[in-house]
């Protein structure tokens, strides 16, 4: 891996996806890697480390996302986006349970969501105590409510830690 | 239960723990007890603590830490729960907590750890600097680098830079550093009650084989660490040839000086004398944990300066 300090603003566009999540650079230094199109954060001091390594590196601290055809953030964002309160998606214990089994939501799973979602936007899945299960994709807008089918479609969730 | 072991093994024990040779024995071939490691940079203790107790497992303190807690009954695996996934723990031998309390690493102290995958270590190191400071995690192999990131990233560690390297060869990294881990590859002939398939596969010559490297592994630490920088040294092997004869040779052929452990008083001292030869007095520093001390694994673990 090649990690490049790259200027925040060139990302500025992740703001659309998930409005405000550029936020979370704040203080942060922004490293690219092209090849893997991998979006890492680092401390002042984690930077100033990672730019006298004379070794090449394979991995550092904070994954933020990755930028491929599709943008896929990683669970630092929605641990930490959770607390925005925004596109948010809260579930019940069963719907806490079948998410973490890579399972899609539906209607029983769910018992709230912000105000603020729209069809197809990407939305944090929470539980109850708003710790951050993944990421999921709406299938339904606030404004609409929630009826039949697949609501949230699951993208990314922390059972991905079960087997390791 | 005995016929399982080598007899050469049997011969060493015996030599190396004399009249608590049959405890020794008993632990191999008990289960071990596992340990939590309560990841404060997200979750408090208590909090942890009620949610896992309201599911049923049973907590009960280590003596040396407070976030630490013996694993006394698991309804469930508890790597299943959402608590795990969230990274509020770590699971893992209650003795291999040791080393990184005994490094104790400062929130500006810039860290390696030479051999960290899977991570129980490095990000174990990454709560006590609370986050802050760097972490340089370094291991060879590079099949086990996905546990070392998932771990990274499971339990919030975001002070962390993994590289896949040989840490024997590391002179041309570009940076000194105040602390050092270095968990050792070892025999691992302490952890036969979780791995009883080693009772099979352990080899006379492997001590010797694994002195090798552990030697120039230290080696390599002590030109690595700025001048008064600390050398935390560890292994789960019971062989005096990993653990008190590579400390000797740590302080005799580099000049690197033994500490005291400051988590002694929990543990045993380390060996001066074995198989019937006497060595450094001050080789009484290091420590040791018998297992059956704390149905763990056996362990080791010393503590140097670069004077
Ligand atoms: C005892 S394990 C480390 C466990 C780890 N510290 C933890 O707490 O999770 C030893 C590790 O050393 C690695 N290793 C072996 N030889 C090495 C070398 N020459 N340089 C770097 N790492 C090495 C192995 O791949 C293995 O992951």
């Amino acid at each position: 891996m090649v990690l490049k300090q790259v200027n925040p603003r060139e990302f500025k566009w992740m703001d659309s996806i998930l409005p405000g999540v550029t936020k979370l650079f704040s203080g942060k230094v922004v490293l690219y890697d092209d090849e893997s199109k991998k979006v890492f954060l680092a401390s002042k001091g984690v930077y100033n480390v990672l730019s006298k390594l004379h070794i090449p590196v394979e991995w550092i601290g904070v994954f933020f996302a990755e930028v491929g055809e599709e943008i896929k953030f990683g669970f630092y964002v929605a641990e930490k986006y959770s607390k925005f309160g925004k596109k948010r998606v809260v579930v019940t214990k069963f719907g806490e349970e079948k998410f973490l089994y890579r399972r899609n939501l539906t209607k029983k799973y769910i018992s709230s969501f912000s105000n603020d979602i729209s069809k197809g936007d990407i939305v944090v899945v929470t539980n109850k105590f708003n710790e951050a299960l993944g990421f999921g994709k709406a299938m339904f807008s606030s404004e609409e409510g929630i009826k039949e089918g697949t609501l949230v479609k699951n993208i990314l969730d922390r059972g991905f830690f079960v087997k390791h | 239960m005995r016929s399982n072991y080598p007899n050469f093994f049997l011969e060493r024990l015996k030599n190396l723990f004399g009249s608590n040779f049959n405890k020794v024995i008993a632990a191999y071939s008990r289960k071990p007890t596992k340990a939590i490691r309560i990841n404060t940079t997200k979750v408090g203790v208590n909090r942890c603590l009620s949610r896992l107790r309201a599911k049923g497992y049973v907590l009960s303190k280590v003596p040396w830490s407070n976030y630490i807690f013996f694993l006394m009954r698991e309804p469930k695996p508890i790597s299943t729960t959402v608590e795990y996934l969230m990274g509020y723990f770590y699971v893992l031998d209650p003795a291999s907590t040791l080393p990184p309390i005994e490094l104790s690493p400062s929130q500006n102290d810039l860290v390696l750890d030479m051999a960290a995958s899977p991570g129980g270590k490095t990000t174990h190191l990454s709560q006590l600097m609370n986050n802050k400071g760097t972490i340089v995690a370094v291991d060879s192999n590079k099949e086990r680098l996905d546990s070392l990131k998932n771990n990274i990233e499971r339990m919030g560690a975001q002070n962390v830079i993994v590289l896949n390297a040989d840490s024997r060869n590391l002179q041309k990294i570009g940076v000194q550093f105040d602390k050092i881990l270095l968990d050792a590859p070892c025999s691992s002939d302490g952890t036969m009650a979780k791995n009883p398939e080693l009772r099979k596969k352990i080899k006379k010559e492997d001590y010797a084989r694994f002195q090798k490297l552990q030697k120039s592994l230290v080696k390599s630490a002590y030109n690595l660490l700025k001048k008064g920088g600390i050398l935390v040294y560890s292994t789960c092997s019971t062989a005096p040839e990993e653990n008190e004869e590579v400390v000797e040779f740590a302080v005799n052929e580099l000049g690197f000086k033994l500490l005291p452990l400051k988590i002694g008083k929990y543990i045993d001292k380390g060996m001066v004398s074995f198989f019937g030869q006497k060595h450094s007095q001050f080789l009484s520093k290091c420590g040791r944990v018998v297992p059956f001390k704390y149905n763990t694994q056996a362990f080791f673990l010393a503590k140097l300066v670069k004077v």
